[in-house]
């Protein structure tokens, strides 16, 4: 598969602040590719980059295979961007809207019709489309907002937190279209803080903090990186005595546990039976137990423990 | 086409409040010319004057005999001539008194008794008897047969001069044009104002922006489409306040003063539109815009004179008004208003002022560009 975006070296400076310190990576076509990071992490400053909303100091971008600049409006026609602030026009309808910015990169009348169309239906705006901005919800809005940005059919889409305040129903809705838009053939940049979507939706994952790459690679790939494994919670009777508590913690495959009411939760390391030794250890002491179940880390367990933060701080 | 269609649009959402502009202008210019009613045109009429003669001398008959030439003698009863001064049927009462003749021929002041309305056919009639009595006095000191100096008197009273109007405006549609056009400096700017500062921002708005820089389609392309609607649109409203300036005041507006009219408002647009644009340059927020536009155009509008005459207004006020378009702007149309004819010296005294309108619109225009260009991009 070809890369639709390369970046090789980006530096970008804020005066005496680095925003971003050689950055290098790559986007594959027909990929989404999740960028995570904590706030000013640089996420935005890199997209921005890439779309040359900004000027960088060091280092090269290429969208397929061409210099971005400015003045590449060729390579413009065939990037969408949805931007995490809803952009439209108060003073238009929802069709006029995404009329307008579609007319932007498609100057024939009868296909940007049918463009609109499209979008419309992407993202089930058809029964509001004589509805100005102001009359519609949250969600309707954001889903107006990734219409404008995406009704000419673009090869590559950047979306920028595009589910941020939004109903869950509104939430489904814009991932099912961004997957749709992917099937498509498009190729999708996508930044959140909302790590199950990430996990839902994304092929490759880049985890970004102080404008460096802490891990890029599959969900499995991240995964990986952590020393821990599997997370072991038990609902008890009652809190177990120190002294239990400090022969679980004295197992090898231990790497943390916490006592907290009633619920025992034991991090394992990486490994196998965990929840099996644990069940049998509970059964010859005689301690009984509600409910036992064993869960695997998340992105969200691997982005705390690559920056030491939760992604949301 | 995409941004005229969109401009079309927003234009459309607004449309009320350049409507309500215009409703204003044309209540203003419709109350002006009720107003006005009755007062508009000089009234060419004889006074009505009653004289009564005390004297019955050869001197005071030939006195009676000149005003009757000028005026229209009342044969009213003495008794009613009081109510008739009260009711503006008689506009003046003159007696003339005993041993009037008697008098002038011996140098003195006769005692002339009069009784007027104050209004202007009694100043006219007390005019024509005050020159009758000075003539004969000048004439008595040199000729003391009273024939011969009702003769010479005569002679001189009766010379006349060919006098060529070289105009035949009328007063009454002067008036109203220039009412007119004074108000629409509100107007104008208010409308032009609105709309581009309206316009403008909501095309500069950040998030807009964004959209439109990473689009397939030039910035600059966008600006020049924008900068082209908005000049159309402040021409068609020009346009409008023209030919409704001709529905109110008339033929007047095609005259030769008319069309000084219409050019010195098309500077004025033009100071306007180029205002407007810079305005828009600094603004960021369109919940700014009524208050600028009031500030600006309501404030220009009372300080130089849009609303109430020049006349009326302090020096000071003036003084400062100097440094607003709409001054110099209202001062051609005041001039164009007292103006008989436009001949070479009326062009010298109102080409300064329009060629300060020009320079209002070029100063307007660099800043604009000046503060688009010191703009960061986000």
């Amino acid at each position: 598969m070809n890369n639709c975006i390369e970046v090789k070296d980006l530096v970008k400076e804020y005066k005496e602040l680095r925003a971003i310190d050689h950055l290098s990576f790559e986007v594959k076509e027909g990929e989404i590719f999740g960028l995570l990071g904590p706030n000013g992490s640089g996420k935005s400053t890199t997209m921005n980059c890439l779309l040359s909303l900004l000027k960088y100091q060091e280092g090269q971008i290429k969208i397929f295979g061409q210099e971005m600049k400015p003045s590449a409006y060729e390579l413009k026609r065939r990037i969408g961007v949805v931007f995490q602030d809803v952009a439209v026009f108060e003073e238009l309808t929802v069709y006029e809207n995404i009329d307008y910015f579609c007319g932007l990169y498609i100057k024939d009348k009868e296909t940007r019709k049918q463009y609109v169309q499209d979008a419309l239906d992407l993202v089930a705006l058809n029964d509001y489309v004589k509805f100005v901005p102001k009359k519609l919800s949250g969600g309707l809005l954001r889903r107006l907002n990734i219409a404008c940005g995406i009704a000419h059919k673009p090869d590559l889409i950047f979306l920028d937190e595009p589910t941020v305040a939004v109903d869950p129903q509104s939430r489904n809705n814009i991932l099912d279209g961004i997957l749709t838009l992917n099937k498509q053939g498009a190729a999708i940049v996508y930044t959140t803080h909302y790590m199950e979507e990430v996990e839902i939706i994304c092929d490759r994952i880049m985890i970004l903090d102080k404008g460096k790459i802490i891990a890029q690679g599959t969900k499995e790939e991240l995964k990986n990186l952590v020393t821990m494994d599997e997370k072991v919670t038990v609902e008890l009777d009652k809190d177990l005595p120190q002294e239990i508590l400090a022969q679980i913690q004295s197992w090898e495959m231990v790497h943390n546990l916490s006592m907290r009411d009633k619920i025992l939760e034991v991090q394992f390391k990486q490994g196998n039976y965990h929840l099996s030794k644990l069940v049998i250890f509970l059964k010859e002491k005689h301690i009984p137990y509600h409910k036992i179940y064993s869960e695997l880390p998340t992105l969200n367990d691997v982005f705390l423990e690559l920056t030491g933060k939760e992604l949301r701080d | 086409m995409t941004v005229f269609k969109t401009y079309l649009k927003v234009l459309n959402r607004y449309k009320f409040t350049v409507i309500l502009y215009t409703a204003l202008l044309i209540g203003f210019a419709a109350i002006n010319n009720t107003a006005g009613t009755g007062q508009q045109a000089f009234e060419a009429r004889k006074p009505n004057v009653y004289i009564e003669d005390l004297d019955n001398s050869e001197l005071s008959k030939d006195f009676i005999r000149y005003m009757d030439t000028k005026c229209e003698l009342s044969h009213l009863e003495k008794e009613y001539t009081k109510d008739a001064l009260f009711y503006r049927q008689l506009d003046y009462y003159l007696t003339i008194p005993k041993n009037f003749e008697k008098d002038i021929l011996a140098s003195k002041n006769p005692e002339i008794q009069v009784e007027k309305t104050g209004d202007f056919a009694s100043y006219y009639a007390n005019m024509l008897s005050e020159r009758y009595i000075k003539t004969v006095q000048v004439y008595a000191s040199t000729q003391e047969n009273v024939s011969a100096l009702i003769k010479d008197v005569k002679k001189n009273l009766d010379t006349q001069t060919k006098v060529h109007m070289e105009t035949t405006l009328d007063k009454a549609s002067i008036r109203s044009i220039t009412n007119y056009y004074n108000f629409a400096a509100y107007s104008l700017l208010a409308g032009v104002m609105y709309i581009i500062g309206l316009v403008m921002t909501t095309f500069k708005r950040e998030e807009i922006q964004k959209r439109m820089v990473v689009s397939a389609t030039k910035q600059g392309s966008i600006q020049i489409k924008l900068w082209l609607c908005n000049v159309g649109y402040a021409l068609i409203l020009w346009a409008s306040y023209v030919g409704i300036s001709y529905v109110i005041c008339g033929k007047v507006v095609f005259s030769q003063h008319g069309l000084y009219y219409i050019l010195n408002s098309f500077l004025y647009l033009l100071c306007a539109t180029s205002l407007a644009f810079f305005v828009a340059s600094l603004l960021k927020s369109r919940e700014a815009i009524n208050g600028i536009v009031n500030v600006v155009a309501l404030g220009s509008a009372f300080l130089c004179g849009a609303f109430l005459s020049v006349n009326l207004l302090p020096e000071f006020v003036l003084k400062i008004a100097h440094v607003l378009p709409a001054y110099w702007y209202i001062q051609t149309n005041e001039f164009l208003r007292g103006a008989e004819v436009i001949n070479t010296s009326a062009l010298q005294v109102m080409y300064p002022n329009m060629m300060m309108l020009v320079f209002f619109t070029a100063l307007f225009f660099g800043l604009t560009i000046l503060t688009s260009k010191m703009r960061t991009r986000f």
